[in-house]
């Protein structure tokens, strides 16, 4: 007799009704109460076959005995004892073609500031740049056109200037503006562009051009001056708040096509994170999204209480963020919007991020690397934009990068969440791309039931909201069959 | 779509898994070790519906032919669909358990 035991999953009390998140396929369901009853006992008593499970329901007429168990069995909150566990949808991209949809353009590897915790300076040994810092336009015409001819069937391509100081190089990135767009469109495509500022050199002009080609902007601030002011130091040791204030007021002022949010890296202060995001919204922009830094320096490093204030700084805004949302007001933090969308979707990824797979950066020479982080580090390169892919190397990283090589993981209730987490933090915390984030995996865990419980809480009071915030990330709404607003007939008891 | 009792799909995946057919035979561990029907097999020891799905313990051939066949598989003959050109066959069926006298005789026109 097949014995059947309930899937790895949470349960989620919200609103006074039961939600169950199913681990392995990041699918969440609202549960009437026998059912919640009967998986809780299910649970407990281990594996059981289907006559022993139904034995339990006297209760109910046979017919809907059946019915109980194939709903539960189809949606697979019951799975075979034995066997491999049912996943979802994975894709072996070590076979696959994945087009490019995404480059990431270092127009220029120069930057004004000299923020002391950055990445960037620590990476050590970069690829020689022969010299030339700034990206030429004919670099930059060849990533267009590399983008293009590997973008496969998408339609939707995007273009990121990153840096150094992306803004220092306005001309090119004015030149591959109207370039992509141009090309783009004989070709039956659109490419969108965004764009990560350090602030300063933001002019008028900038400014304009930034909203009239609809180019998403991501100001980098850490929020109230004496914290912006601790780390983001020009060359000379100067701040640098005083320097962007005005300009970034400036630019948040004028009518945006797309929005400006901001990027706030957590050195210290982990508990003043409320209050940044309460400054930065209060300065016009639409979301802050905040990061602990990535450093091997244990200067820098948050350590075990600082990222438990972070953590309560987070929930602190999580349970403000659902208050919001109940009212259908927006409150601007990325965090959790990235979180609470990522639920709403439910994707099963078996890689952390799309670096390798259908993103890629490139230098100012055109080489290509993993991501933004990890560009100039040769063990990262992945070909050019002039010779192609390096397919081997390809091959190669997306064969092992794959989270079924983590072991850790595969014991984690969240890994559909974070699937492993950053390559590139990984890289410097854990000596290796390849390694899960073992620092963080305890933080991720809190965090996400955090996410689990806003979610349900906001899906049982207002679930277009959710619609919306996923719209707001570039996903079509979910119409139908949406939770009923309490008194619906689905969840009432008998 | 299948509507549960228990479980209502709040999140898109949730709302996949509840669209899944769980009547074809591709994802259920159970079933690895069975042939899938076609004519070339004469199926022996396969006579009832093993799955936990309805029919119940029902011949299985009883419940592919009407739901499953669409294509060439088990007994196409037999597939309302495929080979009457009684394609809208299920508007007159809409549960096949209970509906499935109006079928009465297919009859190619």
């Amino acid at each position: 007799m097949t014995k059947y035991k309930v899937a790895e999953h949470k349960t989620i009390r919200a609103m006074e009704r039961d939600f169950l998140f199913l681990a392995a396929e990041k699918a969440i369901f609202e549960m009437d109460r026998p059912t919640r009853d009967l998986l809780g006992r299910w649970s407990e008593a281990g594996e059981r076959t289907r006559e022993e499970v139904t034995a339990w329901l006297v209760d109910l007429p046979e017919a809907e005995r059946a019915e109980l168990f194939e709903g539960l069995l189809q949606r697979r909150a019951i799975v075979p004892a034995n066997g491999a566990a049912p996943h979802g949808p994975y894709v072996n991209a070590s076979e696959a073609k994945v087009p490019l949809k995404t480059l990431i353009l270092h127009v220029t590897e120069a930057c004004n500031l000299r923020c002391t915790y950055c990445y960037q300076a620590e990476a050590g040994e970069r690829e020689a740049s022969g010299g030339k810092q700034a990206m030429s336009r004919e670099v930059a015409q060849q990533a267009v056109d590399f983008l293009l001819e590997h973008s496969g069937p998408l339609e939707d391509l995007v273009i990121v200037f990153f840096g150094g100081e992306p803004l220092l190089n306005f001309e090119v990135i004015r030149f591959v503006v109207d370039l992509a767009t141009e090309k783009a469109r004989e070709a039956g495509k659109r490419v969108s562009f965004a764009l990560t500022t350090n602030g300063t050199v933001l002019t008028d002009e900038i400014a304009r051009f930034l909203d009239e080609k609809h180019i998403g902007v991501t100001v980098s601030m850490d929020g109230v001056q004496e914290v912006h002011d601790r780390y983001r130091r020009f060359p000379d040791g100067s701040p640098s708040y005083e320097i962007i204030l005005p300009k970034v007021k400036a630019l948040l002022e004028r009518p945006h096509s797309r929005p400006v949010v901001a990027r706030v890296t957590v050195a210290e202060q982990a508990g003043r994170v409320r209050e940044i995001l309460r400054h930065l919204i209060g300065l016009g922009f639409l979301e802050a999204g905040f990061a602990p830094v990535t450093t091997g320096h244990p200067e820098f490093q948050l350590d075990e209480a600082a990222m438990d204030q972070l953590l309560e700084e987070f929930k602190g805004l999580a349970a403000e963020f659902v208050e919001a949302a109940k009212e259908g007001r927006f409150l601007g933090f990325s965090n959790v919007i990235d979180l609470l969308v990522s639920f709403h979707q439910g994707e099963v990824m078996n890689y952390p991020c799309g670096a390798g797979l259908g993103l890629f950066s490139v230098d100012p020479e055109g080489r290509l690397y993993l991501c933004q982080r990890f560009t100039g580090q040769a063990d990262f390169r992945m070909g050019d934009i002039f010779e192609g892919f390096d397919r081997e190397r390809l091959a190669r990283f997306r064969l092992e990068a794959e989270i079924s090589n983590k072991q850790e993981c595969k014991e984690c209730w969240a890994r559909t969440i974070c699937t492993g987490g950053c390559y590139h933090e990984a890289c410097v915390r854990e000596g290796s791309h390849l390694k899960p984030n073992l620092h963080y995996c305890a933080w991720i865990r809190k965090w996400g039931e955090v996410g689990l419980q806003a979610y349900c809480e906001i899906a049982a009071e207002r679930p277009e909201f959710l619609d919306m915030l996923s719209m707001s990330r570039g996903y079509p709404p979910q119409t139908d069959g949406q939770v009923e607003e309490k008194g619906g007939s689905s969840n009432e008891e008998e | 779509m299948k509507k549960s009792k228990g479980l209502k799909a709040v999140n898109r995946r949730a709302k996949r898994l509840e669209e899944r057919e769980v009547f074809g035979m591709e994802e259920i561990d159970i079933m690895t070790g069975m042939p899938i029907g076609c004519t070339t097999i004469f199926d022996t020891g396969w006579e009832t519906n093993p799955r936990p799905s309805t029919p119940i313990g029902n011949c299985v051939s009883s419940a592919r032919d009407f739901t499953t066949c669409s294509g060439p598989c088990w007994w196409p003959a037999q597939t309302p669909d495929a080979i009457t050109n009684f394609n809208g066959f299920h508007n007159q069926c809409l549960a096949i358990e209970r509906d499935w006298r109006n079928l009465n005789y297919v009859i190619k026109r």
